[in-house]
């Protein structure tokens, strides 16, 4: 076998054996309900910005800490102390990935990013015009 | 019925000449197919030349109609109406254009068009079969542009359909009403506000151009396949080659940039999907250009140039897909979800990859087996999908038989390679081609890793008809992915920056070595001895430089241990590459394009390991805890700046001075003095805030204060327990630093926009070695509604007994409850009332006054006493009265005048230092990679001339 051949079948191997490994230890996406059965443990969560719940956001007091309340791909309702500033269009935002981990019966979140409306999602804004013209 | 106010004719024409787009497309497709068997291959070549053209006019009608509609305001139509509004300053008229799907695919289109007149020019006996393969490019993407409905299915996405065309709102009752236009669509909805900017005009048309320019080297592998003439493809393709990875670089660069710009993330890479998506055919494309230049004299990897050149088109391919099909979906915060499109998109991808594994087959036989058995399972997937109903389920065939197809490429990818291309030479090891090669491998590692972390989402997707299989693997196993898997939600993890640096920054590593060792090897074998001797210089020189800037700067870095080695590498290849330039070339420019480059690259990739890994956050606030959730909650890294103070930051002294705003943005302005040190004389009174109370302290002597009070207090001051009234008039609150010169003033703005949220904008300061990048993380743009006594709306606060309110011009402490007894009569409460007398009192620099309020509860009624404080601006009224963790809990809601409100930002200022090596490195990459391709153009001009 050529030389060339050789070092692509080893890199391969090891890049693939790698890969799949690691892969296998990357979060998924999880409920408010596995954050909480496991404290302590770092979760990604996707879900949405209740906007009926209070957004509590006191900078005077602390400058890195939004309060808000969020519900997860299947339903779970919680309460979340993001520590980081409320975000520009956070009230707008359509979709959220937030990272934190359960600590004291609190959802902590480090880490969170938001999903603007999308400029593509018009059609929405179009059937909402019917409302604004009658 | 006629609608009030619309203009039909030109959304008439602009259809018209997509339709007629397609038509010449395929017109031109198929003469220039018959030009290229013998029989009047002339005239067949002249109808494709002409077809083309006819379909390069229509693209541009419908490109200017388009344009006519935008300056027109026409908001009758939907793509107008969706990307501009009248305020929109028409110099943002080009990134409205292409801000849509349909947009984008005319520019991409446009470049495809330019790229062709060029070929038909200077293509000479490559053009019939190039023209062939772009034509057919061309015939795929204009029909995403046709929007005609064949039975159920849309085909593609009419730029020119008007608002009530849409399937969403042809049944809206608005949508038969003669008058909706000016009633509903007198304006458009706006260009998204991050959009409107100059990088939003240059960004695209590069990066198109660099998703087009794919095309050509591409054509060129499939014309030497089909021609069957295996290398004589290269010569001419290789400038057009790194043409491509020029421009398509460029245009990657230029994202990279706006980000760091526009956007607050303080980078300019985040492995964001969309990012991800472009960067993989860049890197496949220089592996892919690189291996063409080894086979250039002497056909040794053939198989991989065709691989490698046959893939970056591909992988443009999958990357359109990727963001536009809206497979991504709620995993990427960026991925545009298109409706409708996907199937179109997957097509056109596959088709692709179809016909290149037929033509890697030179056996007729094969390719027409691998051709049927493909189109048998294209045929199956979508009739078993057509079949599905509710008593039998095949919504999932398109998914399975998409990974079957591909299974079957790969194999037969495998089959062309091990019949038709491998040759039992062997290239010796100290050699510029194995190198290039092993090179070329690694960038494709690398690449394949970002682009499978990437495609994670698809990975969900197809694997759904499979998910039980995966539970059972899980069950047997334990393995998470297939876990993950079996539920649809496998996912990268929470630290995407970090995932991907962990494996690129080894592949970088190895990259940035080889660009350095392999410049000093010559084609064929080489004296290892010599070679090394060679490059020694180098890397003794690069070690050195290595070792002074670990020194220097103290680089510290936990997170990769590969980044010190990183260092060393990206230097090294700078420092070999300009060896050889000098030493070597003995400076000669003209020929001097692949060293240029590889300096480039060397120092991107240095600036960018510097800049990112030793940013530094300046601004930092201590806040104490009071959100009764423990530790772990504080913020550090941005800074709660009052209008008109001065604060400490970094090795600035720092004032807010104001904001203001036009309507459209708001700048907030922070002045940037220099640092003198505070000095104090014997007996000054300076006191410090300690959980918010004032402690106060008395200087020993004269001194000049070192930069924390820790350092001095044992010193330099007494502590002061009770000061009198004239020290306290004396006390001023301690400080470190007093601010010097004013040096700058930088004005991070908030983009305002109701439509899509408003956008923070950093304001960055350029040094030569360093930038200081800040931005606002929060800041008051609306004016502040207050009611009509000028309060501003009320807050709700608990507090415990002995808790502390911060007010803007002191503090609010809750003492202590009783409980009234019998002086309830008294005051004409019943004794079946409770009453709770509550203490507080106000203590501000000024004065310390007691409130007392009183809290009735009668039956289940409770009310509370209003508190005021007339001087400060401030009310207050007890809400709720409850018992907590052995102590009360009172609800106080309470709010403040506006006219005491103090004005305040929260901003977060970073560092980066030497991030202007990263842009001198990107131009100096493609400075280099021009010279490489005049060079080349000459050398192929010259060879011709002499063939």
């Amino acid at each position: 076998m050529k030389k060339s051949e050789i070092a692509l079948i080893i890199l391969a191997g090891v890049a693939i054996a790698a890969m799949v490994s690691a892969l296998g230890g990357s979060g998924k996406a999880e409920t408010f309900a596995t954050a909480f059965s496991n404290p302590g443990v770092d979760y990604k969560i996707n879900g949405k910005l209740i906007r009926e719940e209070p957004i509590i956001y006191n900078p005077e007091e602390n400058a890195a800490l939004t309060v808000f309340t969020m519900v997860d791909s299947e339903g779970g309702i919680s309460k979340v102390y993001l520590n980081e500033a409320k975000q520009q269009g956070f009230e707008q935002s359509e979709s959220i990935n937030l990272f934190g981990y359960v600590e004291d019966g609190k959802f902590r979140g480090h880490d969170m990013q938001m999903k603007c409306p999308s400029k593509y999602n018009d059609q929405k804004h179009l059937i909402d015009l019917q409302a604004s013209a009658n | 019925m006629e609608y009030i106010g619309e203009n039909l004719l030109p959304g008439q024409i602009g259809e018209f000449f997509i339709a007629l787009a397609f038509s010449a497309a395929i017109f031109s497709m198929v003469s220039y197919y018959f030009s290229t068997k013998e029989e009047s291959a002339a005239s067949w070549k002249k109808l494709g030349r002409i077809g083309f053209i006819i379909h390069g006019l229509s693209v541009f009608m419908v490109i200017g109609t388009l344009f006519y509609l935008f300056m027109n305001h026409q908001y009758e139509y939907n793509y107008v109406y969706k990307y501009s509004s009248k305020t929109m300053p028409m110099k943002y008229v080009f990134s409205a254009f292409w801000s849509g799907q349909e947009g984008s695919f005319l520019l991409w289109s446009f470049w495809h068009i330019v790229l062709g007149g060029l070929l038909i020019l200077k293509g000479k006996n490559w053009e019939k079969h190039t023209m062939t393969i772009l034509a057919l490019v061309q015939v795929f993407i204009s029909s995403m542009l046709l929007g005609v409905y064949f039975v159920d299915y849309k085909f593609g996405s009419n730029p020119f359909i008007l608002n009530r065309e849409l399937p969403e709102t042809i049944l809206m009752p608005w949508a038969s009403s003669e008058s909706y236009l000016s009633l509903l669509f007198a304006d458009g909805r706006g260009l998204n506000p991050l959009l409107q900017n100059y990088w939003m005009t240059i960004h695209p048309p590069t990066l198109f151009l660099g998703f087009a320019s794919t095309v050509v080297p591409f054509a060129f592998a499939i014309a030497g396949l089909w021609k069957r003439d295996y290398s004589g493809w290269i010569k001419p393709a290789l400038p057009w080659t790194f043409f491509s990875v020029m421009i398509l670089g460029t245009g990657i660069l230029m994202g990279g940039a706006w980000a760091y710009e526009s956007l607050t993330f303080g980078g300019f890479w985040a492995w964001d999907p969309v990012e991800n998506a472009s960067l993989v055919p860049w890197i496949i494309l220089v592996a892919g250009a690189h291996i063409m230049l080894i086979n250039k004299h002497k056909p040794k990897s053939l198989f991989s140039a065709f691989l490698f050149i046959i893939l970056s088109f591909i992988f443009i391919l999958y990357s359109t897909f990727l963001t536009r099909s809206g497979i991504l979906g709620e995993s990427s915060v960026h991925s545009f979800v298109e409706s409708g499109i996907l199937p179109q998109l997957l097509i056109y991808l596959l088709f692709f990859v179809g016909m290149a594994v037929a033509m890697l087959h030179k056996d007729v036989l094969e390719r027409k087996i691998y051709s049927w058995a493909s189109f048998l399972i294209f045929v199956l997937g979508i009739g078993l999908y057509l079949l599905d109903t509710d008593a039998v389920r095949f919504e999932y065939a398109p998914a399975a038989f998409v990974v079957l197809f591909l299974l079957l490429s790969a194999v037969y990818t495998v089959k062309a390679y091990t019949k038709h291309y491998r040759t039992d030479e062997d290239e010796p090891l100290v050699s510029r081609e194995f190198w290039m090669f092993i090179g070329g491998l690694v960038l494709f590692i690398s690449a394949l890793q970002i682009t499978i972390w990437t495609s994670i989402p698809v990975f969900n997707h197809v694997a759904s008809p499979f998910q039980s299989i995966y539970a059972n693997i899980a069950n047997l196993t334990g393995w998470e992915w297939a876990a993950s898997l079996a539920e649809g939600k496998l996912s990268i993890g929470s630290d995407v920056v970090n995932i991907y640096n962990r494996w690129q920054i080894p592949f970088t590593v190895l990259i940035t070595l080889f660009i350095g060792t392999t410049q000093f090897m010559k084609y064929g074998k080489n004296d290892g001895g010599k070679w090394f001797k060679a490059v020694s210089l180098s890397l003794i020189i690069s070690a050195a430089i290595t070792a002074f800037f670990l020194f220097v700067w103290g680089f510290e870095d936990s997170t990769y241990p590969s980044n010190y080695v990183l260092l060393f590498t990206s230097i090294f290849a700078v420092v070999a590459n300009a060896d050889y330039l000098i030493r070597v070339l003995k400076g000669n420019i003209r020929k001097g394009g692949s060293p240029i480059a590889h300096v480039g690259f060397g120092l991107l990739i240095f600036g960018a390991l510097v800049s990112q890994s030793q940013q530094d956050i300046i601004s930092t606030t201590k806040s104490t805890d009071i959100t009764g959730l423990g530790g772990g909650i504080n913020s550090k890294e941005d800074q709660l700046m009052y209008k008109g103070d001065t604060l400490t930051m970094g090795n600035y002294m720092t004032t807010y001075t104001g904001y203001d705003s036009d309507g459209r943005n708001a700048y907030y302005h922070i002045d940037y003095y220099s640092q003198v040190a505070n000095s104090f004389q014997k007996d000054d009174i300076a006191y410090r805030l300690i959980q918010n109370l004032p402690v106060f302290f008395i200087a020993k002597q004269d001194h000049t204060s070192s930069p924390t009070f820790i350092e001095d207090m044992e010193t330099h001051w007494y502590p002061l327990p009770a000061p009198t009234e004239t020290q306290l008039d004396r006390a001023k609150k301690w400080r470190g630093f007093n601010p010097g010169e004013k040096e700058f003033t930088l004005s991070p703005r908030i983009q305002i926009n109701e439509t899509f949220g408003n956008a923070p904008e950093p304001d960055t300061k350029h040094y030569g070695n360093e930038d200081l990048f800040t931005f606002l993380k929060f800041a008051q743009i609306d004016k502040l509604k207050t009611d009509s006594l000028g309060f501003l709306p009320m807050k709700e606060t608990k507090m415990l007994l002995g808790d502390t309110l911060k007010l803007t011009e002191g503090l609010l402490i809750v003492d202590s409850l009783r409980p009234m007894g019998e002086e309830k009569a008294i005051f004409g409460f019943l004794s079946s009332d409770i009453v709770l007398k509550t203490y507080m009192h106000f203590t501000s620099e000024e004065k310390d006054t007691l409130l007392t309020s009183r809290f009735l509860v009668r039956g289940n009624q409770a009310v509370g006493e209003e508190i005021t404080l007339v001087k400060e601006g401030f009310k207050a009224t007890i809400k709720l009265i409850q018992p907590k963790d052995g102590t009360a809990e009172i609800t106080l809601e309470h709010a403040e005048k506006s006219e005491n409100y103090r004005d305040f930002i929260v901003m977060r200022a970073v560092k980066f230092p030497q991030i202007n090596i990263l842009w001198i490195g990107c131009l100096i990459m493609i400075l280099g990679t021009i010279i490489a391709i005049i060079e080349r153009i000459r050398t192929n001009r010259i060879g011709r001339k002499t063939t």
